[in-house]
């Protein structure tokens, strides 16, 4: 399967880069890497996921609203659907959020550097 | 004037089969009838054709709701009276919807359009209308929901919209949100014996915020929680939480064309006699309480996103 580099600007300015399978929502593959975007329908519906695809190219692994996205700037994209077809770098005026995997473990990591 | 109910939602989506398939396993819902580029669907607990019409389309977002009235004259009577408020009022001849008869449809100041009707063909409850097993055949992981029960719109000026269903097409406003200054900008109202079976909000014209089936009891609603989370049906950030207003216990989640879905019991019973049960009042900064009971707060997204 091919993979595709994502590079995505967020609202505070801050880059981050993952890898996207071709096929695969940009928004599924930002939670593999970590980061939980902004996406509320995830079915291509609302239009929250909404973000400026700066350069590349996407295609959508199931409809989104025809209404949603006319309503919106040229260049957008919405990630809950939206997959590459080449590499491509995404800003947003929204922040993601990091997933925080498993809080209990770091605590432990931290309570055992601290002795 | 007399509007007897929420009858249906008819919802425009943008992969049909998907939708179908949605609102029959994770909903509850049977189909009733198939034309071009159409489903409808029925709950089990409704004898009329249809609760929704689920609509092939480019865009995600709601065509239209369907309110029965009680005599054929009425369809007149509402005809002339959203004439006379300016709106816009078209005739569809029976059968244009499938199991229905002649109807009117009007555009309401939100520009979401209703469509008042009186006949609908009767397809008898799921259980069978003759010596009926209450207990329904090919139950999936869920009791069944019991009804279509209610909608909220949202638009940019919902007063306006709010007194026409109650000014002119007498329903009654069981709860509603008001500003200081008096502006109504939240209605909850209804014309059948629950609290609500359209609600209006803030927001984009048109926009489509839920619509809402009714289910039995609180495990039945923890059950399809369980059951949303474990197909990975979209949800928002609360699962299992109650609503300040009508009392609700609730969740929502998405159908495959991101319109929004909820799964609601416990709303109390009042009469939709309108003007006649005075309303709840809600202060602009009461709202995370009226919206979210337990977290006493809304999430953005709760009233931004819309279909
Ligand atoms: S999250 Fe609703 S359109 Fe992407
Ligand atoms: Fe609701």
């Amino acid at each position: 399967m091919k993979h595709w580099r994502i590079s995505l600007t967020g609202g505070e300015g801050e880059t981050v880069a993952f890898d996207c399978p071709e096929g695969v929502s940009i928004h599924a593959a930002a939670r593999t890497a970590g980061f939980r975007l902004r996406v509320a329908c995830g079915s291509g519906g609302c239009g929250i996921c909404a973000a400026e695809l700066v350069n590349g190219q996407v295609d959508y692994v199931s409809p989104i609203s025809a209404a949603k996205i006319e309503g919106c700037p040229a260049r957008a994209v919405f990630l809950c659907r939206a997959t590459p077809t080449e590499d491509c770098c995404i800003k947003t005026d929204w922040q993601w959020a990091v997933v925080d995997k498993a809080p209990l473990s770091r605590r432990m990591a931290i309570n055992q550097q601290g002795k | 004037m007399a509007i007897i109910r929420l009858s249906y939602a008819s919802l425009n989506v943008t992969d049909l089969g998907k939708a179908e398939q949605h609102y029959a396993k994770v909903v509850g819902l049977r189909t009733t009838g198939k034309t071009e580029g159409r489903v409808y669907m029925q709950a089990p607990d409704s004898q009329d054709h249809h609760c929704l019409i689920l609509n092939e389309s480019a865009s995600a977002g709601l065509c239209h709701f369907g309110l029965k009235v009680s005599a054929p004259e009425d369809l007149q009577e509402a005809a002339d009276k959203a004439a006379a408020a300016g709106l816009k009022v078209e005739w569809l001849k029976a059968g244009d919807i499938l199991g229905q008869g002649e109807s009117v449809m009007i555009t309401l100041p939100s520009t979401h359009r209703i469509n008042l009707f009186h006949h609908s063909e009767d397809i008898g409850y799921e259980t069978g209308m003759r010596d009926p097993d209450p207990i329904l055949k090919n139950v999936d992981g869920v009791n069944p929901v019991s009804h279509l029960d209610h909608a909220l719109m949202v638009c940019s000026n919902p007063a306006e919209t709010i007194r026409f269903l109650r000014d002119e097409l007498d329903f009654n406003l069981s709860e509603c949100g008001t500003a200081p200054d008096g502006t109504l900008f939240l209605g909850f109202l209804s014309a059948g014996n629950t609290m609500h079976q359209l609600a209006v909000a803030p927001g984009p014209d048109g926009g489509l915020h839920h619509i809402a089936f009714y289910v039995y009891d609180r495990a039945d609603l923890i059950r399809r929680v369980d059951l949303l989370k474990h197909r990975g049906v979209p949800t928002l950030e609360y699962g299992l939480t109650r609503h300040g207003v009508a009392g609700v216990t609730t969740t929502y989640f998405f159908d495959p064309s991101g319109n929004r879905n909820e799964f609601q019991c416990g709303a109390y019973e009042t009469s939709g006699a309108s003007g006649r049960v005075r309303p709840i009042n809600w202060k602009p900064e009461d709202l995370g309480q009226a919206t979210f009971y337990y977290e006493g707060s809304v999430p953005e997204q709760f009233y931004t996103v819309v279909s």
